[in-house]
């Protein structure tokens, strides 16, 4: 298959038939008018008002724990001796504790197998950190394969959210008492935080090795931070739901959880997808001729149907554009999906509303 | 009041929407997940929009930022880690399309993400080696060797489907 035909191939991948956008322009513009006032209080160091709103959000916000983004010296960070084998998705296990001047914590997604952390506004930088034994080398050996002139690759591919990590070269400085490595052009600097455990950053900077050593010794774990909070809180699910997954952002002061899921261990245990947003417009949720409008709990939704496609099951999903203020989606898989989404919007879910106060740290009640 | 920056990143989203889009549509598989992900690009973009307006071109800027924050959002494995798909697929235009067209994107969609976004970039945003190594934070020999097993694996899937087809 030559260049050409990949081109047209794609070309007609992408005619489909587009549906109407929903990408929100202005919406963009706030928020982005938002993060450049974060990022200009962090960077304007000089003024008093700036240092105490940075201080202020460092009580809250990982990722601006300790100095200020980009001043002072780099937190005398230490990984723990030994890498818990599963982290507790509702409250990070690491944050960033130093970032250039600028940036600070973009959003995360937390689960009992890693944590992942992004920051900056831009291309960001990403922070990975896994738990106990998700990865097969330690320290040594990679350091003694690459004594043999071997190139080792780290696999960190326990569960399904796996990677490989191709080392090339150890890096100028220790991180948290280990020798951390680079991949191939230092697009990857990894370590080991602790016994078992692997952490991995990646810089959004080219050639800046000291800044990516400086921000992975600067990482703090255990969490230290605040918890996740959640607007929305799932009751009287079933039996062994537990949460597997939360993706978080930092917003009006806390880590605020938008995207959730919970499930039984079994295989007909059942599950749910939860997301929690700011109040938007009917047509966000795509009222289609398979997307009846309904109103459960004095709440208009729309509910989608989906169905099974290459090798995915059925999906169900409700969203409710403003429920008190907050846009809910709630989705459940599966033909015989126990409880479904609808039965969960209808007897399984509380809306916690808009105020941060009211918010729970325990999305399953 | 609206600011000069927003009426420059308003005019050139308004242009450009509908290529961001389908670039993200081919990278996520459905629309709604396309659009969540030009709406987070779009807010990296309006706060790097002095930086976007200043590189060479605005467009290649833009869809870094797309495709940068697709790997993210695939790194962090949400659909891979639950079985659960919050935004299935978009049944709607599915059940619009056409055979071949929508052979190709079953194929495509086979790919894992990375060599996906590789093969996106190279070739249908024609960006060259060197720039999609740049913007997927890698060495120009990994956008070759990704390209390589892309076009590889779309090959056999393509066959594949006409074999059974």
């Amino acid at each position: 298959m030559d260049e050409t035909r990949v081109r047209g191939l794609l070309q007609r991948a992408a005619a489909g038939q587009e549906q109407p956008s929903r990408v929100d322009v202005e919406l963009a513009r706030s928020r982005g008018r938002r993060k450049l006032r974060w990022r200009r209080a962090g960077l304007a160091g000089a003024s008093a008002a700036a240092v105490v709103a940075v201080a202020v959000a460092a009580v809250a916000i990982p990722g601006s724990h300790g100095a200020a983004p980009g001043r002072g010296k780099v937190p005398q960070a230490h990984g723990p001796a030994t890498a818990p084998s599963r982290f507790n998705p509702l409250r990070p296990y690491a944050t960033f504790g130093w970032l250039p001047a600028g940036e600070s914590l973009a959003q995360g997604t937390d689960s009992t197998n890693d944590v992942d952390l992004t920051a900056g506004t831009g291309p960001a930088w990403e922070l990975k950190v896994y738990a106990a034994g998700f990865c097969d080398l330690t320290s040594r050996e990679v350091l003694r394969r690459l004594g043999l002139h071997q190139q080792p690759q780290l696999e960190c591919s326990k569960g399904v959210n796996g990677a490989m990590y191709q080392v090339t070269s150890v890096a100028a400085a220790r991180v948290d008492g280990h020798t951390a490595f680079w991949t191939a052009d230092q697009t990857y600097l990894i370590w080991q935080y602790a016994n078992h455990g692997w952490a991995v950053l990646t810089s959004p900077i080219r050639d800046a090795s000291s800044v990516a050593l400086k921000v992975a010794r600067g990482v703090r774990y255990g969490a230290a931070g605040p918890p996740i909070k959640f607007q929305l809180q799932s009751v009287n699910v079933p039996r062994g739901w537990t949460i597997l997954v939360v993706s978080f952002w930092p917003d009006a002061g806390v880590l605020r959880g938008y995207l959730y899921a919970a499930a039984g261990t079994g295989a007909d245990a059942g599950g749910a997808i939860f997301s929690a947003g700011p109040a938007t417009a009917m047509s966000s949720c795509y009222p289609g001729r398979n997307s009846p409008r309904e109103t459960i709990n004095g709440y208009q939704v729309v509910v989608n149907h989906y169905p099974a496609s290459n090798g995915s099951p059925p999906g169900l999903r409700v969203c409710a554009p403003d429920a008190d203020g907050v846009a809910v989606t709630v989705a459940t898989s599966g033909s015989h999906a126990s409880p479904d989404a609808v039965s969960i919007f209808r007897r399984h879910l509380r809306i916690l509303g808009t105020n941060p106060a009211d918010w729970t740290t325990q999305p399953l009640g | 009041m609206q600011t000069r920056r927003d009426a420059e990143f308003s005019e050139y989203v308004a242009a450009r929407l509908g290529f961001l889009r389908r670039v993200a549509y081919l990278l996520c598989r459905d629309w709604d997940g396309a659009d969540d992900l030009v709406q987070r690009a779009l807010i990296k973009l309006y706060v790097h929009w002095a930086r976007a307006q200043a590189a060479d071109h605005t467009d290649a800027y833009a869809r870094v930022i797309v495709v940068r924050e697709f790997l993210i959002e695939r790194r962090s494995g949400w659909s891979r880690r639950v079985r659960l798909d919050a935004q299935p697929p978009d049944a709607a235009a599915a059940e619009t399309d056409h055979d071949a067209a929508l052979d190709v994107r079953s194929a495509l969609f086979g790919l894992p993400p990375r060599q996906r976004a590789t093969l996106v970039l190279r070739y249908y945003c024609d960006l060259s080696v060197e720039q999609s190594a740049w913007a997927l934070g890698c060495s120009a020999g990994t956008v070759k060797s990704q390209t390589a097993k892309g076009i590889e694996a779309l090959r056999r899937a393509l066959d594949q489907e006409a074999r059974h087809g």
